[in-house]
């Protein structure tokens, strides 16, 4: 009798179709690939962003740090490092796929979840974009001038 | 007529007990961090520009209400850190050792790991203290 | 008898009368040595004989008494009245499932989901008897032991608010058991499971809130079982991509 007509099960969003239909449906394709970038994207974040924030934005405002060590002078001392300019595309590819990942999350979560073509184009098309501006501004900018950028 | 009563969510969920709270804030805090890494590459074309856009970007950075979202942020940045260090410690799909390490080792351990880099991140990227 | 006394406030609904579920108080007497579970058996046996709820082996083993007290997915065998906190006792239904009568819920969207996942050992040919049984090493056994203790309770699912909100996903219980099976030496399986778990219905859809290995009375850690899976399935896509006709078992 349960199951019987949809007048005495209301409740059910999905169809039930049973055990048989939900072996046909077909594999993501794209899922495994974000949430591989999405992990690596939260150790780099995890372990990373804080002491970026901490020292970039927060120390010297609140007299922590002398003001010269982040101005551009200091900066540029620091940028000359290859291994410095990494550190800065890891952390903002990082961060974007991380991050994009998760506000997709929520916003399926919220209820969008008919507008999922729409968000994974926004979030990972602003994840890659962001990432390729970071690769620039990090080592693309000895080959090539962008004047948009 | 006889019928079930169907289930819905209520909106408020996450505020029913502690652990939905804090999931909300981890995942707030993943998005925030995403925020701070557009404002990173803001401040990379500000350098490219020059000495005056690099200040001028900075200078904006210091302003109370700037400074006041930065706190914010580096909140939730931090709970999202927490947070990831416990997962790692719960969910340890790749076996280093024989027996699963107790999660509470393995966040304790990710949280020296953290210090450890940090203080690396200061020395290689800022030039030290 | 002691007389000490308990307010049971219980969520009651009525199939028949359709409309919305409403509340209804009991005094009742209790003992330290009652449960939850024997607070609502009193209830039907002294007081109102209306009262609708699962129940069986009062041990925590069938996995039949789950609902929410305080807000809160237990089994109701598994929870002393005089630990529950404050003067009331609150009793519902399991959050995220239709509601039949009182505290019985409909989860045939689980048993479904269960029976997609192939919960049995699946070879392509069995031993015969003859051969003897199949050994494994108590190394072996630990690999999926976690996973076998899992009683169907759906605690879990209760507690996820991702299956709270469409039960589209494939859900903890079913994953882990997936998992069990998967992890399972003597199983050969693998490939068939982690098809179904690979749908974006299956395991992508959870956000790892870990609230399902909180109230698993029986410590599955369905959370766990299921990143794993993650990685299982993530590596098995970059196998088929890379090498499509290897990945073929």
């Amino acid at each position: 009798m349960a199951g019987g007509s949809a007048e005495w099960g209301p409740g059910r969003e999905a169809v039930r179709a049973g055990a048989e239909r939900l072996q046909e449906e077909r594999e993501a394709v794209l899922e495994p690939i974000v949430w591989g970038l999405f992990s690596l994207g939260g150790f780099i974040t995890a372990f990373l962003l804080p002491v970026t924030i901490f020292f970039l934005s927060l120390a010297v405002p609140f007299g922590l740090w002398p003001a010269d060590r982040i101005a551009y002078g200091a900066f540029a001392a620091r940028f000359a490092d290859p291994l410095v300019r990494l550190f800065f595309l890891v952390l903002i590819g990082g961060s974007l796929f991380h991050g994009m990942h998760r506000l997709r999350h929520i916003l399926l979560d919220a209820g969008l979840k008919r507008a999922d073509p729409l968000l994974i184009a926004l979030c990972y098309g602003l994840a890659v974009l962001g990432s390729l501006a970071a690769l620039y501004y990090t080592f693309g900018f000895e080959f090539v001038r962008l004047p948009f950028l | 007529m006889a019928r079930m009563h169907p289930w819905k969510r209520p909106a408020g969920w996450w505020l029913r007990n502690p652990r939905y709270l804090l999931f909300q804030a981890r995942e707030v805090g993943g998005v925030l961090s995403a925020l701070y890494g557009l404002v990173l590459l803001y401040e990379l074309r500000q350098y490219h520009r020059g000495e005056d856009a690099f200040a001028w970007f900075q200078g904006i950075l210091t302003t109370p209400p700037v400074l006041i979202l930065t706190l914010v942020v580096f909140a939730f940045v931090l709970v999202h850190a927490v947070t990831w260090f416990m997962l790692i410690g719960k969910a340890q799909p790749v076996a280093l050792t024989k027996k699963p390490i107790p999660w509470e080792r393995a966040f304790a351990g990710n949280l020296v790991l953290w210090a450890v880099v940090s203080a690396a991140v200061l020395y290689i990227v800022f030039g030290g203290l | 008898m002691a007389g000490k006394q308990v307010v049971f406030r219980v969520k009651r609904y009525r199939p028949e009368g359709g409309g919305e579920p409403t509340w209804q108080e009991y005094t009742i007497p209790y003992t330290d040595d009652m449960v939850v579970l024997d607070g609502l058996n009193y209830i039907k046996d002294q007081v109102d004989p209306t009262l609708t709820f699962r129940w069986s082996c009062r041990m925590g083993i069938c996995g039949s008494c789950g609902a929410r007290v305080n807000g809160a997915p237990v089994l109701t065998c598994g929870l002393f009245i005089k630990d529950v906190r404050g003067r009331t006792v609150v009793v519902e239904p399991m959050s995220n499932f239709p509601i039949i009568k009182d505290l019985v819920v409909e989860f045939d969207d689980f048993m479904d989901k269960l029976q997609s996942v192939k919960p049995f050992l699946v070879r392509e040919a069995e031993k015969p008897v003859a051969e003897g049984e199949y050994l494994q090493t108590p190394e072996e056994v630990d690999a999926y032991k976690q996973q076998s203790m899992c009683i169907n309770c759906m605690l879990c699912y209760s507690a996820c608010p991702v299956y709270g909100a469409s039960d589209h996903f494939i859900g903890p219980a079913a994953s882990a058991l997936a998992y069990r099976y998967i992890r399972d030496s003597r199983d050969e399986g693998a490939e068939d499971r982690l098809h179904v778990l690979s749908r974006k219905t299956g395991i992508w859809e959870c956000t790892f809130v870990g609230e399902c290995s909180v109230v698993c009375p029986k410590d599955v850690d369905p959370a766990g079982a299921i990143q794993n899976l993650k990685v299982l399935a993530s590596m098995r896509q970059m196998r088929r991509l890379l090498l499509p006709k290897s990945a073929r078992r």
